[in-house]
C-alpha cells in the first residue's frame, strides 16, 4: 500500500526523489566541500614552528625587549620570534602566509626544516631584504624572482632555498624576521614569541614564572590557542555554508508536502477502507509518513552520489574563500565517510518525515472514516477541502 | 444478547452550516443469524444507522452496543480494534483496493490485526465465496460480480459478529445481484453473524428475515418473516 503507488506514479515518485535528492546532495556537498577545505588546515603558522608549549602575545604586537628578557632568563628556554601576515603572489593572486623568523637559530635547530647552501651564503641571504624561502609546493626554485604583494605594496623577491611543505602543512612564505620587520613597515615589534620549556617543573609553573619575569599585559598562553580561534572561525563559517545548503533543501521539503498532500487527498477513499477494516489513526499516519520516508531515503541514495560529485567545484570555491578570508589551506581529498552517509540518510528522510507530517496527521484525523458518504452529509469544510484538492490535482 | 443494541438513537449532522437530523429516537436490536434489510428512500438514515453500528461515527445521543460495548465510550484504538475484530463491511462500489491484489485485499484485515497466516485463511474465505484460484489478480481484472464476491470475502476473513452492507448489489445486474444475495444469506446462516443490510432493493429485500423500514430518520415499520 506505500510502495506499489509510488512505482505506479513513476513520474511524479520521480520528481518527488529527485528534488529530495537535489536538496541532500547540495547539503552533503556543502559538507563535503568544507571538510575538504578547511579539514586538513593545518596552519603554516603552526607547522613551521616546531614544538613549542607557550606562546607570548600582546595586544598590538610584543615588543621586541621581551625575546631580550626571556633570552637573559637564566633557564634553557627555546624562544622563537615570530611576524606573521600574509603575501599574495602578484602573478597568481594565491594568498600565503608570511613568517618572519629568526633563520639564523633555526638552522642551529635540528628539527629546522630549512636548508641553506652553506653559512656565508645565508648570512649573505640573511643581508638581503629580498631573501625569501618556500614551500616546495609551490615549484620555484632558488634563484627564481617572484613578485609579492606585501603590505599593499608589490616587490620583486629571490628564492635562497625551499622547505618540503607535503606533510599537510599549507604553502607559505618565509622570510628573516628583520626583512619581514622591514617588508611589512612593523620595527620594533614581533607579533608572536614561542617558547620551549624543559618538561620540569610543570608549564602552569613556566606560565606562572614567565608572567612574572615580563612585564604587564604580556600573555602567556598554551601554545596552538590562536590556532584554535582559527578553528573556531573557520567552523561558524562553515555552519554559515551549511545553514545556507539547508534552503536547497526547502525545496525538496515542499515537494514532498504537496506529494503526500495530493496523496491524502486522492487516497482518501482508501483511508477510509482501511479505518473501516480497523486501521487505527496512528496506523494511517506511519503509512503516509512511512512513504515520505521512501522518498527520503531514494533521494539519499542518489544524492550521496551526487553530492561527491557537486562538492567536486565546491571545494575550489569554498577554499579560495577559506584562503582569502581565513587561513592559507591546502584541499584534502573528498570523500564519503560513514559521517556523510549517515548526514545524507538523517538529512533526506528526516527533511521528508518532517514535510509529510501534517499532510499524514490529516490523513489520520479524517473524520469520514466511511467511503460511503453519509446521509446529506456536505458541510462547508468538505466543499472547502475538495476545492483545494482539485486546485492540488490540477496543479500537478 | 443481541450482538448489536441501538437505545434511543439520534444523528445530527451540520450541512452547509445548517443542522440536519439524520436519525431520531430511534431504537434497534439485531441477534446473531438474523438478516435485516433497511429500506427506505435516500437520505432516510440507512447510511447513517450503519456508520454508527460500524463503530465508525458517534450518535449525538443514546447509546449504541456492539457485543454488549457501549462504543461512545471509547477510544480510537479500541474503536479500531472493534471494527477489526467484531464487524465486516461490504459496500455498494466494492472499496476494493486497487494496488493489492485479491489475495491482498482479503488478507489486509488479518494483516491489520497483526495476525499470522494471513494467507491461508485468506485463501479460505475465496473459497467460501467460490472465488478459488482468483487470488492473485487485482481487482480490475475482475468482473463486478467477481469483485463484490471479493469484498464479502474481506469483510468474513475475521468471522465477524456483525456484517454490515451498504447497497451490496447497487452495482450489479440483477442476476448477480441475486446471486450475491442467496451468498449472503447463506454465509449468515452458515457463520452465524448478524448481518444489516441497506437497500433500495425490495427484491434484496424480500431475501431477508426482518424488514426494517426507515423514514425520515425514524423507524417507520419493521417486517419479521
Amino acid at each position: 500500500m506505500i510502495l506499489r503507488p509510488l512505482f505506479r506514479e513513476p513520474v511524479r515518485s520521480s520528481l518527488t526523489v529527485l528534488a529530495i535528492a537535489l536538496g541532500v546532495a547540495v547539503v552533503l556537498a556543502i559538507d563535503l566541500a568544507g571538510t575538504a577545505a578547511a579539514g586538513s588546515f593545518r596552519s603554516s603558522m603552526e607547522t613551521l614552528a616546531g614544538e613549542n608549549d607557550l606562546e607570548i602575545v600582546t595586544a598590538g604586537g610584543v615588543p621586541e625587549n621581551v625575546v631580550a628578557t626571556l633570552a637573559s632568563l637564566p633557564s634553557p628556554l627555546r624562544v622563537t620570534p615570530r611576524i606573521e601576515d600574509y603575501a599574495v603572489v602578484a602573478e597568481t593572486k594565491q594568498t600565503l602566509p608570511l613568517i618572519g623568523l629568526d633563520l639564523v637559530a633555526q638552522a642551529d635547530r635540528p628539527t629546522t626544516s630549512f636548508s641553506f647552501p652553506g653559512v656565508d651564503d645565508a648570512w649573505k641571504s640573511l643581508a638581503a631584504k629580498d631573501g625569501i624561502w618556500i614551500g616546495e609546493s609551490l615549484k620555484r626554485k632558488p634563484g627564481e624572482h617572484i613578485d609579492l604583494l606585501i603590505n599593499d605594496q608589490i616587490a620583486t623577491y629571490t628564492v635562497r632555498g625551499v622547505f618540503a611543505d607535503s606533510n599537510g602543512s599549507t604553502p607559505a612564505v618565509v622570510m628573516d624576521i628583520s626583512a619581514a620587520q622591514h617588508a611589512l613597515n612593523r620595527f620594533g615589534r614581533i607579533d608572536r614569541v614561542l617558547v620551549q620549556v624543559p618538561h620540569a617543573p610543570s608549564l602552569e609553573d613556566w606560565q606562572q614564572r614567565l608572567r612574572q619575569a615580563l612585564p604587564a599585559g604580556v600573555q602567556v598562553r598554551a601554545e596552538g590557542a590562536g590556532t584554535n580561534e582559527n578553528r573556531r572561525m573557520l567552523a561558524a563559517f562553515r555552519w554559515n555554508l551549511r545553514l545556507l545548503s539547508y534552503i536547497a533543501l526547502v525545496v525538496g521539503a515542499f515537494l514532498i508536502y504537496n506529494t503526500i498532500s495530493v496523496s491524502v487527498v486522492r487516497r482518501r477513499s482508501e483511508i477510509g477502507i482501511v479505518r473501516a477494516l480497523g486501521a487505527s489513526r496512528g496506523l494511517v499516519l506511519a503509512a503516509f509518513v512511512a512513504e515520505a520516508a521512501c522518498f527520503g531515503l531514494f533521494g539519499a541514495l542518489i544524492a550521496m552520489p551526487l553530492g561527491r560529485l557537486m562538492a567536486g567545484g565546491a571545494v575550489q570555491m569554498m577554499g579560495a574563500t577559506v584562503e582569502a578570508l581565513y587561513v592559507s589551506s591546502r584541499p584534502g581529498v573528498i570523500a564519503l565517510t560513514p559521517f556523510s552517509v549517515l548526514l545524507a540518510l538523517l538529512v533526506g528522510v528526516g527533511v521528508a518525515v518532517a514535510s509529510a507530517y501534517s499532510p499524514a496527521r490529516e490523513a489520520s484525523l479524517c473524520r469520514r472514516l466511511k467511503p460511503w458518504p453519509a446521509d446529506g452529509e456536505s458541510t462547508r469544510r468538505e466543499c472547502i477541502r475538495r476545492a483545494t484538492s482539485s486546485l492540488l490535482l490540477q496543479w500537478r | 444478547m443481541p450482538i448489536l443494541s441501538l437505545q434511543s438513537v439520534t444523528k445530527d449532522y451540520l450541512a452547509e452550516g445548517q443542522p440536519v437530523r439524520a436519525l431520531h429516537n430511534l431504537s434497534l436490536e439485531v441477534s446473531r443469524g438474523e438478516f435485516v434489510a433497511l429500506v427506505g428512500r435516500s437520505g432516510c438514515g440507512k447510511s447513517t444507522l450503519l456508520s454508527l453500528a460500524g463503530a465508525m461515527d458517534f450518535p449525538s445521543s443514546g447509546v449504541v452496543l456492539v457485543d454488549g460495548v457501549v462504543t461512545t465510550s471509547l477510544r480510537d484504538d479500541a474503536l479500531a480494534r472493534i471494527r477489526r475484530e467484531k464487524i465486516g463491511f461490504i459496500f455498494q462500489s466494492f472499496q476494493l483496493i486497487h494496488t493489492l491484489t485479491v489475495f491482498e485485499n482479503v488478507e489486509l484485515p488479518l494483516l491489520l490485526a497483526g495476525k499470522k497466516a494471513a494467507r491461508e485463511v485468506a485463501r479460505d474465505r475465496l473459497s467460501w465465496v467460490e472465488l478459488d484460484g482468483l487470488g492473485a489478480r487485482y481487482p480490475h481484472q475482475l468482473s463486478g460480480g467477481q469483485m463484490q464476491r471479493v469484498a464479502i470475502a474481506r469483510a468474513l476473513v475475521q468471522s465477524p459478529a456483525i456484517l454490515l452492507a451498504d447497497e451490496p448489489t447497487g452495482n450489479l445486474d440483477t442476476s448477480t445481484g441475486n446471486l450475491i444475495l442467496e451468498l449472503l444469506r447463506r454465509l449468515t446462516r452458515e457463520q452465524n453473524t448478524a448481518t444489516i443490510m441497506a437497500t433500495h432493493s425490495v427484491e434484496a429485500a424480500a431475501m431477508a428475515d426482518v424488514v426494517v423500514k426507515l423514514r425520515d430518520g425514524e423507524i417507520a415499520e419493521v417486517t419479521r418473516r
